[in-house]
C-alpha cells in the first residue's frame, strides 16, 4: 500500500506545475477576503473561506487526481501495468487518494490567511461534526476522481469538457449561495450530490452545531460511498475493457 | 575613389513598404495557421458546453456572491466586472501555446530565420484574445440573464471597444511573459493564474478602486473604470481608452524586448530542445 501512495506524492511533488492549482485556488481566498472586507461582511468571512477550500479540493480532483491513468498512458507503462499480475485499480485508487489528500493542507493555508492576513477571527462551532463532514467529502471527491480518470481513458474527447466541471459545480454544490435558489431542474440535481450536502453541512458546523446532524452525515455517506462505488465499478470496467484491446492505449 | 550611392528617397519608401509587405504577409500566415489550430482546439459543442460555459458560470459565481454580500450594487458590481475579466482570462492562453510551440520543435526554426519573433508569436496566439473578446462579449450581452444586470443596448458598442482593447492590452502582457514560459514550461500555471489573481484583486473586477497602485499599470483597469462609466449610462470614457492604450503600449513595449532577448538567451544556452 504504502509505495502506491509513496509513487503518487513523488508525481505530484516532483512536478511543480501541478502544484500551481495548490497555490492559486486558495489564493482565491485573499479575493473573496478583500471582497467581504471591503463591502463590509467580515460575518461571511469563514463561509467564503469554505468556498475557496471546497474549490481547492475539486478542482484539484478534476485536474490533478483525475490524470493517474492518463499520466500512465502518457509515460507508455499503462500496457505493462495493466499486463501486471497485481491489481491495477487498487493502485490507481490509492494513488488517486493520495494525490488528492495533498490538497488537504490548503485548508491551513486558506485560515492563516484569513487569520493572519485579514484579521478574521476564522473559529469552527461545532469541529467534530465539520471533520466528520470533511472527512466524506473528501472521500467523495476521491470517488468523483476514480469515475474521471476511468471516463478521460474511455472517451479522449471528455478531456475537453474538463473546464466546465469547475464554475458550473461550484454552483450547483451551493458554494456560495445556497443551491436551493437554482432554477428547480439544478436544484435537484445538486439535491443527489455529495458535494452539495458536504459544503452545505462544513458551512453550517462553521456557525453551530448543524440541525439534523445524524440523518444529514448518513446521507452524505451514502451519496459519498456511492460515488465510489460508482467510480470503482466504471474503473474496473475501464481496465477489463483496456485488457480486451477495447482502448486505445497510446497517448 | 567614387562616394557610395544613398539610396533616393524613393527608394527607401520602397525598400520600408517590401519590409512592411513582408511582415504583414508573415502576420497573416500566422493568424491563419492559429486559426486553424483554434479549429482543432475545439468542436462547436466542446466550446459552447465546455468553454464556454465554464465562463459563463464563473460569472454568474462572483455575481452569486455579491447576492451573498446583500449590499446594494455590489451583485451588478462583481457581475459585470467578472464579465469583463473573461477577456484578460482568455488572452492569457498564449503563454501555454508558445510554450507548446517550443514541445512541437517550432521554436527552434523561428530562432533560425530570419523573421522577428514577437510578430510571428503574436500573430500564432492571435485566437486567443479573439475568442477572450468573443466569450467576453457573450457573458456581458448574457448579464440580465445570468446575474440580473441591465447594460443599456446603446452602451455595448463602447463597452465591446473597451473590451477589445483591454483584451489586447493584456494579450501583450501575456506576450511579455512568453520567454518564461517557454524556458521553464512547469511555470506557466503559476504565470497565468498569479496575473489572474492580480487583475481580481487590483483591477477593479471584484474590488473598488482606491486610485494609483499596482492596477493602474495592469490591462484592463482603465477599460473596466470606462466600461463602469458606460453601463451606468455615462458618455463614452475618453479618459480610460487613453489610460488603457498608455498600459497596452507600455506592455508591448515589454514583450518586444522580452520576447527576442528571451528567445536568444534560451537558443544560447541550448533551452530550447
Amino acid at each position: 500500500m504504502s509505495e502506491h501512495v509513496r509513487t503518487a506524492l513523488l508525481l505530484v511533488l516532483r512536478r511543480p506545475g501541478v502544484l500551481s492549482l495548490l497555490v492559486f485556488v486558495p489564493l482565491y481566498s485573499v479575493v473573496f477576503f478583500t471582497v467581504v472586507r471591503q463591502n463590509g461582511r467580515p460575518d461571511l468571512a469563514a463561509t467564503v473561506a469554505l468556498t475557496s477550500f471546497v474549490m481547492t479540493l475539486w478542482s484539484h480532483a478534476v485536474f490533478v487526481s483525475s490524470e493517474a491513468v492518463d499520466h500512465d498512458r502518457a509515460e507508455g507503462m499503462l500496457e505493462v501495468l495493466l499486463a501486471a499480475p497485481r491489481s491495477y485499480a487498487r493502485s490507481l485508487i490509492l494513488r488517486i487518494a493520495a494525490t488528492e489528500a495533498v490538497c488537504l493542507p490548503a485548508a491551513a493555508e486558506i485560515a492563516l490567511i484569513g487569520g493572519w492576513g485579514f484579521g478574521f477571527p476564522l473559529r469552527m462551532a461545532a469541529p467534530a461534526a465539520f471533520v466528520a463532514a470533511l472527512l466524506l467529502t473528501f472521500a467523495g471527491t476521491v470517488g468523483s476522481a476514480i469515475l474521471l480518470a476511468s471516463l478521460f481513458v474511455l472517451i479522449r474527447g471528455a478531456r475537453t469538457y474538463q473546464n466546465a466541471l469547475t464554475y458550473p459545480c461550484y454552483l450547483l454544490a451551493g458554494l456560495v449561495v445556497p443551491a436551493s435558489l437554482l432554477p428547480r431542474p439544478l436544484a435537484a440535481v445538486s439535491h443527489g450530490w455529495f458535494l452539495a450536502w458536504g459544503a452545505d453541512l462544513m458551512r453550517d458546523a462553521l456557525h453551530a452545531v448543524p440541525a439534523e446532524l445524524p440523518r444529514r452525515l448518513l446521507v452524505l455517506a451514502v451519496l459519498a460511498a456511492g460515488q465510489n462505488l460508482a467510480g470503482v465499478l466504471f474503473m474496473r470496467r475501464v481496465i477489463r475493457r483496456a485488457r480486451d484491446g477495447g482502448v486505445a492505449l497510446h497517448a | 575613389m567614387p562616394e557610395p550611392i544613398s539610396p533616393t528617397p524613393s527608394r527607401r519608401a520602397a525598400r520600408w513598404l517590401r519590409a512592411a509587405d513582408r511582415q504583414l504577409y508573415l502576420f497573416q500566415i500566422g493568424v491563419s495557421s492559429g486559426f486553424v489550430d483554434y479549429r482543432r482546439m475545439f468542436t462547436w459543442k466542446s466550446w459552447l458546453f465546455g468553454w464556454v460555459l465554464r465562463l459563463v458560470a464563473q460569472v454568474a459565481f462572483f455575481a452569486s456572491m455579491g447576492r451573498l454580500l446583500g449590499v446594494p450594487g455590489s451583485q451588478d458590481y462583481l457581475a459585470l466586472g467578472n464579465a469583463a475579466l473573461l477577456g484578460p482570462l482568455g488572452a492569457l492562453g498564449v503563454v501555454s501555446t508558445v510554450a507548446a510551440e517550443r514541445r512541437a520543435g517550432t521554436l527552434v526554426l523561428l530562432v533560425l530565420s530570419r523573421a522577428a519573433a514577437l510578430p510571428v508569436l503574436a500573430a500564432r496566439g492571435l485566437y486567443w484574445a479573439f475568442d477572450a473578446v468573443l466569450t467576453a462579449t457573450l457573458a456581458t450581452a448574457l448579464l440580465p440573464v445570468i446575474a440580473g444586470t441591465a447594460v443599456p443596448f446603446a452602451a455595448l458598442p463602447g463597452i465591446f471597444c473597451l473590451e477589445v482593447l483591454g483584451t489586447v492590452s493584456c494579450y501583450a502582457l501575456a506576450l511579455a511573459l512568453t520567454p518564461l514560459g517557454m524556458r521553464f514550461p512547469e511555470t506557466r500555471g503559476y504565470l497565468t493564474s498569479g496575473v489572474l489573481v492580480l487583475l481580481m484583486l487590483f483591477s477593479g473586477v471584484n474590488t473598488r478602486l482606491t486610485g494609483g497602485g499596482p492596477g493602474s499599470v495592469l490591462p484592463m483597469t482603465h477599460a473596466l473604470t470606462g466600461i463602469r462609466q458606460l453601463a451606468a449610462g455615462g458618455a463614452f470614457p475618453w479618459p480610460a481608452l487613453g489610460g488603457e492604450l498608455l498600459v497596452w503600449g507600455g506592455w508591448i513595449l515589454a514583450a518586444a524586448v522580452m520576447v527576442p532577448w528571451g528567445l536568444r538567451r534560451a537558443a544560447r544556452s541550448g533551452g530550447l530542445g
